[in-house]
């Protein structure tokens, strides 16, 4: 009997056995982890509010209400600014395409990536972005300076890194984990994260501050004289002198004490007459709404002078160019901004707006390297 | 015994009372419906001027000050905001929703009409953005034009196609801005605000009505652009004109 039964159940298994029903699919492997679990909860953690010097005549610095300025976010998140460790071959950082001495940007219309290819935008200035509302980029893309410090690390023609990548390696590096615990309190590396490293350089950008100029001065600090020429030009700029010079028309988009309403405009670039023709779609692409297709963020024109080349395609070598452009009108598309249309100004005039434009550079803040300077 | 009866009474008549619908504050719902010659107003999309010519609205905002329920005990619910037809108005499917207020916590009892300026009033207009919290509807400075040293009352944006062939080449564009171009709107049309309920009045404004009048019209093909000018005599006549018009392209639905 006993036999049997061992026989019936041998049969059974056989059958099972040979049922053609595929297999499942092996288990995922276990989460491995490159963090360490190194422990930091000995070391101080002792915040410091940390409070840029804001001109009197700017509005609020837009701050969330959980990434607050500190002493050591700010200086996390200018050491991790400069440090290549953020990309994949440890070759490039953010300030490979945001130049201190060149208000943040590099000089090209296209920069190159970590694997030699070219960028579709060219980089923009990383001025007073701590007054900005939103959205960033030249498309709009994101809606905090957090979300916008989280994209190049993997971006394909920047930094082409992961982030689990990024964050082992800083989990793992020998100061960085005191750093994080210094800024953000965690209390073991393996709480370092892509958010928290956002956060600290969301921190240091918001300290880019820019105001200190020559039109600063001239205009709301009363030191000095602006030449004839840049007073003509400022004239022109904010159409104070009507019947004697012409409306120039650039403070409407650049009105002061940012240069930038933080708007998203067509400026006549591409002449289109379907607006699914435009080479880039800027903000189009972003919101899906045709009559945003063309359209790109109004830059700050602090520090313009030293921003070349211009626009989102840097299309534009200098800013006498720019302003030729202006004068002329621009290109015509179904959603070209209203306040693109022929100026009229002569060459003097030109040169005039050109003469202001120049006001604006600020070196106080371009060749601040103590506080915006490479740390390493 | 006695004490005990006292006691279960009491219960009771706080239970009763707990078992009683709880109201809460009366909400006031302001709707702005933009139109453009009596139809739904859709952003970029063709319509035709007052003498024939092909136009299209693209921006379309003003500034709404002291908004005021009028009545026997009236009260203020709002200093200032922005009504912005950008948000509802590019396209067909939410342009008829229009763009919503909503006021919480408001009196309830008997309106009888609504009271608002347009514009920024002067108080309020002798500041700069730099002095308001961020999200103030004052805090833009988009909105704000250093030349008059004024905030932007309204914008009215949009193209022309002066010659009919489909391009519309021409710009149209006025940011109205100063002091004495501040104007009130009133209306007569009484509301009731119950507690614990949410009321809804909507206004349309008419965007084709701030280009004419029964005896004006704007050139817009000439005269297409105006920033409220202080020495343009010829622009803040313009600016004024729009203003005007305001209250009469205001409408209750």
């Amino acid at each position: 009997m006993i036999r049997l039964v061992l026989f019936a159940l041998a049969s059974i298994l056989f059958v099972a056995a040979c049922q053609t029903d595929p297999l499942p699919p092996p288990p995922p492997p276990p989460p491995t982890t490159c963090l360490s679990d190194e422990d930091l909860s000995a070391i101080t953690y002792a915040p410091v509010s940390y409070e840029p010097a804001i001109p009197t005549n700017f509005p609020p610095l837009i701050v969330p209400p959980d990434n607050q300025l500190t002493e050591k976010g700010v200086e996390l998140g200018r050491k991790l600014f400069y440090d290549p460790i953020l990309s994949a071959d440890s070759t490039k950082s953010c300030f490979s395409c945001h130049q201190l001495g060149k208000s943040f940007t590099d000089g090209l219309a296209f920069s190159p990536g970590i694997d030699g290819t070219l960028g579709e935008r060219s980089s923009m200035a990383l001025v007073n972005l701590g007054f900005t509302p939103g959205p960033f980029f030249w498309d709009g893309r994101t809606n905090t300076l957090e979300e916008q410090a989280l994209l190049p690390v993997e971006d394909p023609v920047e930094l082409h890194d992961s982030w689990e990548n990024v964050v082992c390696k800083l989990s793992n590096h020998s100061e960085y984990p005191e750093l994080f615990r210094e800024a953000f309190g965690i209390s073991n590396a393996n709480e370092i994260t892509k958010e928290l490293t956002a956060k600290a350089l969301a921190q240091f950008e918001r300290t880019m501050i820019s105001g200190d100029s020559r039109f600063d001065k001239v205009i709301y600090e009363q030191q000095g004289f602006f030449t004839d020429d840049e007073w003509n030009g400022y004239q022109m700029f904010f159409d104070l002198a009507t019947g004697v010079l012409p409306d120039a028309e650039c403070g409407h988009c650049h009105n002061a004490p940012l240069f930038t309403t933080n708007q998203f405009r067509n400026n006549g670039l591409d002449e289109v007459f379907d607006l699914n023709d435009f080479p880039d779609l800027g903000l189009g692409a972003v919101t899906g709404n045709l009559f945003d297709n063309g359209k790109f963020r109004i830059p700050t024109l602090r520090n313009v002078a030293l921003t070349a080349p211009y626009m989102h395609d840097g299309r534009f070598e200098t800013l006498e160019e720019v302003i030729d452009h202006y004068n002329s009108g621009g290109n015509y598309a179904d959603n070209l901004d209203p306040l693109i249309y022929p100026i009229g100004l002569d060459s003097t005039q030109k040169a005039q707006i050109f003469a202001f434009l120049h006001t604006l550079t600020d070196l106080e803040f371009t060749n601040n390297v103590e506080a915006f300077g490479n740390p390493f | 015994m006695k004490y005990l009866s006292l006691l279960i009474f009491g219960f009771a008549l706080i239970s009763i009372s707990g078992c009683e619908e709880e109201k809460g504050p009366a909400n006031l719902q302001l709707v702005f419906k933009g139109l453009f010659d009596g139809n739904t107003l859709v952003l970029n999309e063709d319509n035709t001027y007052v003498n024939g010519i092909p136009m299209r609205m693209s921006h379309l905002q003003f500034y709404i000050a002291n908004i005021e329920l009028k009545g026997d005990f009236g009260t203020i619910v709002k200093d200032i905001d922005v009504v912005d037809f950008s948000q509802n108005h590019m396209n067909a499917a939410t342009a008829a929703q229009g763009e919503t207020m909503t006021f919480e916590d408001v009196p309830p009892g008997t309106y009888t009409g609504l009271k608002f300026g347009i514009g920024v009033p002067p108080a309020l207009n002798s500041m700069q953005p730099a002095e308001f919290a961020v999200g103030h509807p004052l805090s833009n400075t988009a909105d704000h034009w250093t030349a008059w040293n004024s905030f932007i009352f309204a914008k009215v944006e949009g193209r022309s196609d002066e010659d009919d062939d489909g391009i519309f080449s021409g710009s149209i564009l006025y940011h109205t801005g100063g002091d004495d171009l501040y104007r009130e709107y009133e209306n007569n049309s009484g509301f009731i605000l119950v507690e614990g309920e949410t009321t809804t009045v909507t206004l349309t404004l008419d965007a084709l009505e701030l280009f004419y009048t029964a005896t004006d019209t704007l050139d817009i093909i000439n005269n297409g652009v105006s920033h409220t000018t202080p020495s343009d005599q010829v622009s803040v006549d313009i600016s004024t004109f729009v203003m005007d018009n305001f209250i009469r392209a205001i409408n209750v639905e």
